[in-house]
């Protein structure tokens, strides 16, 4: 029998399968729950259960939201005919944040990942499919690993023949690193990847 | 680049000893299981942060203790550097370079290179073409990181591909579809830079491997380290033709559940004559050929980065004559710094011819 009680030890398990926590932040979080005023778990436990209930996906971009369709989608100021495909709507935000793009997203859910069995049935490609119509360009802007390359040859083969202008984000540096503490790869792809100045 | 002393604490059967070396030749001797290797061993985790005869770290902890230390003193362009391993149950490994703790592991790899030749490394010249092909390919990627890259994304790929052509097979699925034909575009574009720098490199390295082999042996053969590539490489049309090929077998791929085309199949001999020396060289010979090789990738290695190489040559005496002995110790020790080991030193005095014009240091650890 552990000395812990039952109803603490179930609190401590559920955070521990949080992402990016340990059992010992998880204890942590727990005790501290336990210690602050009864009406902060109450604010906790309902806005979890707002958030399984609120948000759903928007059905034409699969992005998060509390609306269907979504803000983005909805927005009469946005550019209709550019699409940006992204994995996951963590990525629509960081796109967001830069303020520049006012095309409109398509959120696939995931990337081709042979080893994990994640097949092109599995992401949201059907429905990009059916959005293109009205469409002129389509940024594929995908994390730059082994199976985001490979999703975005994947996508770009069969959107190939729908008079689309289809391009992608591009590789190289961060703006205002050090070349020195760039690695090889990066290097190289920035070398093959250099723009005319003016 | 020489090293000059080292100092072992609780590394394997020492408890605390301190080896001074010459910067020439220091010939290792002494019964079987005295701890010669043991040496090597050291000097192999000074350069590369690990064991070259087991990856367990703790395993080399003497019996009895929870830590073990290794201290060197290398002298490189006029000055000392002293590298410090210390390993402990409790804090694993860390290493200092002039008392300062190093952070990547990059930093020294390759800093401190070693040439060793072990009795494992028979299988170079004796094992199937992997083995060869294992040998090359690390030589290549320490002076080129693009094909390290290229190498890694490949076989990954090689990896990806299989464990899906076994997914088609379960779902009885045998078109050659979109997602097959993505993941090919990308393998294609690793393979053709393997392939290239692969076979520039073997035309780089044969002249010198060549070059060295007549140096020490009493050979009469015209030896020759031969590729054929398993996708030929032809600069226009190697993308479509090794995609047709992909296609054309994929039914078979997809049975068989692996890739039977692509550069992790590229055959790698070496000739005598211009017959592969499996079927005909003697145990003598393969090993001439073997150290003819480590020699000429530790002078391809100094070529290309600039510093010296420590050759390491363990059990080196074992199937060799005396002739080829004096030619080696000869050859290598006049260049570079070489640590020999052998069980005695009557070996050596057969060769009178060594001994008397040639200063080395001898440890003793009987």
């Amino acid at each position: 029998m552990s000395i812990i009680p039952e109803s603490l030890i179930q609190v401590i398990d559920t955070f521990a399968n949080f992402p990016g926590v340990g059992k010992k932040s998880a204890k942590r979080m727990a005790y501290y729950l336990l210690k602050s005023p009864r009406q902060e778990s109450v604010n906790l436990a309902k806005a979890i259960i707002n958030l399984k209930d609120r948000i759903h996906n928007c059905s034409q971009c699969h992005n998060i939201s509390e609306t269907d369709p979504c803000r983005i989608c909805t927005d009469p100021k946005r550019d209709k005919t550019t699409l940006c495909v992204v994995e996951e709507p963590m990525d629509v935000i960081a796109i967001e944040n830069t303020g520049n793009y006012r095309g409109l997203y398509h959120v696939l859910g995931g990337v081709l990942s042979p080893l994990n069995g994640i097949g092109p049935d599995d992401l949201n490609i059907q429905d990009l499919l059916h959005r293109i119509v009205s469409i002129k360009e389509i940024i594929l802007a995908l994390n730059s690993t082994r199976d985001g390359e490979t999703t975005e040859v994947y996508l770009s083969k069969i959107l190939r023949n729908n008079n689309l202008n289809i391009t992608r984000l591009a590789h190289g540096l961060p703006i205002g690193t050090n070349l020195e503490f760039a690695d090889e790869t990066t290097l190289i792809r920035a070398i093959e990847g250099r723009t005319n100045i003016l | 680049m020489i090293l000059k002393k080292i100092l072992l604490k609780n590394f394997r059967n020492f408890s605390n000893i301190e080896f001074v070396f010459d910067k020439n030749l220091n010939i290792i001797t002494g019964k079987n299981g005295t701890g010669k290797t043991t040496i090597l061993e050291s000097f192999h985790f000074l350069s590369y942060t690990k064991s070259f005869k087991t990856n367990y770290d703790t395993e080399v902890i003497k019996k009895g203790n929870n830590y073990f230390q290794i201290f060197g003193e290398f002298f490189d362009n006029n000055k000392n550097t002293h590298v410090n391993l210390n390993f402990t149950e409790k804090e694993g490994k860390r290493t200092f370079i002039n008392k300062k703790k190093l952070v990547r592991k990059i930093d020294i790899i390759g800093k401190y290179p070693l040439i060793l030749l072990s009795p494992e490394d028979q299988s170079i010249t004796k094992g199937n073409p992997s083995v060869k092909r294992n040998f090359i390919d690390k030589i290549i990627s320490q002076i080129d990181k693009q094909y390290l890259f290229n190498l890694v994304e490949y076989n990954k790929r090689i990896t990806q591909r299989n464990y899906l052509l076994k997914t088609y097979k379960i779902n009885n699925k045998y078109i050659y579809d979109e997602y097959f034909e993505s993941l090919d575009d990308l393998l294609i574009t690793n393979a053709k830079t393997i392939t290239q720098k692969r076979n520039k490199f073997i035309n780089d390295y044969n002249p010198i491997f060549k070059n060295e082999l007549e140096k020490i042996s009493h050979f009469n053969y015209k030896s020759t380290i031969n590729i054929i590539n398993n996708i030929e490489l032809n600069e226009e049309n190697y993308f479509t033709n090794y995609k047709n090929k992909l296609e054309e077998k994929f039914v078979k791929d997809v049975k068989f559940g692996r890739t039977s085309r692509g550069p992790h199949l590229d055959k790698i001999s070496i000739l005598f004559d211009g017959i592969d020396i499996k079927k005909i060289a003697s145990q003598g010979e393969h090993k001439v050929v073997l150290i003819a090789l480590k020699i000429a990738e530790g002078m391809f290695l100094q070529n290309h980065t600039n510093s010296c190489v420590i050759y390491l040559l363990d059990d080196l005496f074992s199937f060799l004559d005396s002739e080829h002995c004096v030619k080696i110790i000869n050859k290598i020790s006049s260049e570079n710094q070489t640590f020999v080991t052998t069980t005695s030193m009557l070996h050596l005095n057969d060769y009178l011819g060594i001994i008397n014009h040639l200063n080395f240091n001898e440890i003793c650890l009987d």
